[in-house]
């Protein structure tokens, strides 16, 4: 096709992409010219006629990554250009039952090469087992946040798991990779990829991409509780607003995430946090923050939060209970490994790790 | 702007105590020189149009033979030690002079020396008086720069926007385990009112990790923070249809981690940038020209160089027509280039576009 002005050509934008059905918005694409200068704002467009020229196209998409491509628009001619997310590959989980196993059965067929075994998990989950990866996910209703114990050479660690106990038990599974040194490096927990909208997150927290991933998450609590019933992606979605300081505008999201999940702590604790700014409300915060102290925590992020706000509490009248939860807590945190996502700590050579599943709160 | 190499009371220092002993932590070559370098180029070279820098403050505790930016050492005067008294006394004018105009100021913090941490978010920097035997507690020569961020992000005096560089590492200091908690740690009373605009804080190592230096030079994270500002490495133009090259928040955040990654690994060791606090667009420095680019273009190894020519051109105009000589070493500016590769016999062309931003782009040829 040719444009009437042949001074200009047309350059046609798609975005092979899913964040657009996640977060409800178009995603903006920015075009710079070969000066590297914005030839307009971020738009919202996907057709765009230019003067005859080089421009790089970009668009932030869901890896966490401002996906660039250069395109040479030419005089009268439609050029097109497809942006697309540059995803770590990552194997599928089985679609049958039958695959996924619980720990007990994986203990009779694993075999321990070089990399890392998986020791023990929480009751409430299975594991379906691929060369490179664990594929986690629930097999009964959760009653705390799952965790795995791992072994490699004499490390022995114990990791949160953010898996959720939706309707859709094959969509909210987490990937744990085998083969990573981990004494060197925290275990390599993820979000499954086809949790498309959570595991989008995860990546704009891991990169420290708040901005764009803040237009994400209001809209992402919303869907991943009422629609996917995925509260464990849910609470990435506040973890990422408490960073950028816009928590309290879906403080009754908040509020309806510990209503619903009890067993999932970290949302008490960012609840906690914003009533604790509030001298009124601060007796709730310290029993959100107390009750939080005594379950697992899913996040190194909101175990650390809850440290921190119960060792700099607004009021300097002693409380018996904060004590103990700082107690218990200050126990804990010369063991986690503070560079993981998710609450890992290593365990003492001599524990059980074969222990039941309770021993692993 | 904080910098610390020297501790009096640590392993190494000139009066190292019992308490010194049992932190294990010996002495810096490169924090305090770190720092000076960062209040110099702030001096000398920081760009803003409308808000040029109006006060500087700086406290430095540098090890024997250590270089300070010569700038700064001939301004420092009185008692210009990192320790605790000075430090408080320090943030406390800070606060004052930033809170006189905080809707119009900009706030800047870059602090270096040994840190630790007792959570995930937290950064204390340790003090030239750290483990000082007079004192009850061991860390009260220690300063809680999350702490200090938060309580200048919540306070209704303080500046909408303020810029937070915090270089050091963040290990949990093995005595950890052994204390309920520790105390003495320099912290200021945090409001509760709400945040401010802007107040991006880098810290130079994720949670857990070490922040590495090149001995008696500087730091990573400064080396790559410095040529990010004075090279324009981490600026881009931020405005629709404006020329200027800006240093923002953004741009700080992508450049940041991946520079230091860099440096690191030609170290050989691991060091990742995490990007926190209120990370909301802002300009932080202008550039007076756009960065300029390493560019190397060599044909490979396996064909004959003399049967290949390029033509480059960049907005229209053209910087090398039909040349012929390998391999191309040039400084070019950043920018989208387009390459027409050339060859003889037998006779063929081959078009490419070329995204060149620095530091260097090498591309072998044919691409």
């Amino acid at each position: 096709m040719m444009l009437a002005d042949a001074k200009t050509g047309e350059l046609q934008v798609k975005l092979k992409s899913k964040l657009k059905s996640y977060c409800g918005e178009e995603i903006s694409v920015e075009i710079r010219d070969s000066n590297l200068i914005l030839v307009m704002p971020a738009s919202t467009k996907r057709n765009f006629e230019l003067p005859v020229g080089l421009y790089q196209v970009s668009a932030l998409l869901e890896d966490g990554k401002r996906t660039k491509m250069v395109v040479h628009v030419t005089s009268g001619q439609i050029i097109s250009v497809e942006l697309k997310p540059n995803l770590p590959a990552q194997p599928r989980p089985s679609r049958e039952d039958s695959d996924f196993h619980s720990i007990a059965q994986l203990r009779q067929s694993q075999s321990f090469g070089t990399g890392a075994a998986l020791l023990n998990t929480s009751s409430d989950v299975a594991v379906y087992t691929v060369d490179s990866h664990w594929i986690v996910r629930h097999s009964k209703k959760i009653t705390q946040v799952p965790v795995a114990i791992l072994r490699f050479g004499q490390s022995l660690i114990q990791v949160s798991l953010p898996i959720s106990a939706g309707d859709h038990h094959f969509s909210v599974t987490c990937h744990v990779k085998r083969h990573v040194n981990l004494e060197l490096k925290p275990p390599a927990v993820n979000i499954s990829n086809l949790r498309g909208i959570a595991s989008a997150m995860e990546r704009m927290l891991e990169s420290g991409l708040f901005e764009p991933a803040t237009q994400l998450a209001s809209h992402a609590m919303i869907v991943l509780l009422d629609k996917y019933r995925d509260p464990t992606g849910a609470v990435i979605a506040a973890l990422i607003l408490y960073k950028v300081g816009k928590l309290e505008s879906q403080r009754e999201l908040l509020e309806l995430m510990v209503h619903r999940f009890d067993w999932l702590p970290d949302s008490k604790i960012l609840l906690a946090f914003l009533l604790a700014r509030k001298s009124e409300e601060l007796d709730r915060a310290l029993t959100l923050a107390c009750q939080a102290s005594t379950q697992r925590i899913l996040f190194t992020e909101t175990f650390s939060i809850l440290l921190d706000l119960l060792r700099y509490w607004p009021e300097d009248s002693e409380s018996s209970l904060r004590n103990e939860s700082l107690s218990r807590l200050g126990r804990r945190a010369p063991l986690v490994d503070w560079r993981s996502t998710y609450l890992c700590e290593r365990l003492p050579e001599d524990h059980d790790a074969e222990a039941p599943a309770a021993a692993c709160t | 702007m904080i910098g610390v190499s020297a501790y009096e009371f640590l392993l190494g220092g000139a009066n190292c105590s019992p308490q010194g002993r049992v932190l294990d932590i010996g002495q810096l070559s490169a924090a305090a020189r770190s720092a000076s370098e960062f209040a110099a180029w702030l001096m000398n070279d920081y760009h803003r149009t409308d808000l040029p820098l109006r006060s500087l403050r700086v406290l430095l505790s540098p090890s024997p033979g250590e270089t300070i930016a010569p700038s700064i050492e001939r301004l420092l005067t009185g008692d210009w030690r990192a320790t605790r008294e000075n430090v408080e006394a320090m943030f406390a004018g800070f606060m004052a002079a930033v809170g006189a105009h905080k809707d119009k100021n900009v706030a800047i913090v870059y602090v270096a020396g040994h840190g630790v941490q007792f959570s995930s978010s937290g950064a204390v920097l340790l003090l030239n008086d750290i483990a000082d035997p007079s004192r009850v507690n061991l860390f009260n020569g220690a300063v809680d720069m999350r702490s200090m961020h938060n309580a200048m992000n919540n306070d209704q005096t303080s500046p909408q926007t303020q810029f937070w560089f915090v270089d050091m590492c963040r290990g949990a200091p093995g005595i950890a385990s052994e204390y309920e908690k520790l105390s003495g740690v320099l912290e200021f009373d945090k409001h509760r009112s709400s945040s401010v605009r802007t107040s991006p804080l880098f810290l130079s190592a994720s949670s857990g990790q070490s922040a590495f230096a090149r001995p008696n030079h500087l730091t990573l994270f400064c080396e790559a923070l410095l040529r990010g500002l004075r090279e324009g490495h981490a600026a881009r133009p931020e405005k629709p249809r404006n020329s200027t090259w800006h240093v923002s928040v953004s741009s700080l955040v992508d450049y940041l981690p991946d520079a230091v990654q860099d440096l690191a690994e030609t170290e050989n060791v691991e060091q990742m940038v995490e990007p926190t606090g209120k990370v909301v667009p802002e300009v932080f420095h202008e550039c007076l020209r756009p960065p300029e680019v390493d560019l190397t273009l060599s044909i490979h190894p396996s064909r004959n160089s003399a049967n290949h020519t390029a033509t480059i051109e960049h907005a229209g105009k053209v910087l090398y027509r039909d040349h012929g000589v390998w391999p191309i070493n040039t400084k070019v500016t950043a920018g989208l280039y387009t390459l027409d590769f050339m060859t003889l016999y037998p006779p063929g062309t081959d078009k490419h576009c070329l995204d060149l931003h620095p530091p260097r782009i090498a591309e072998e040829l044919p691409l």
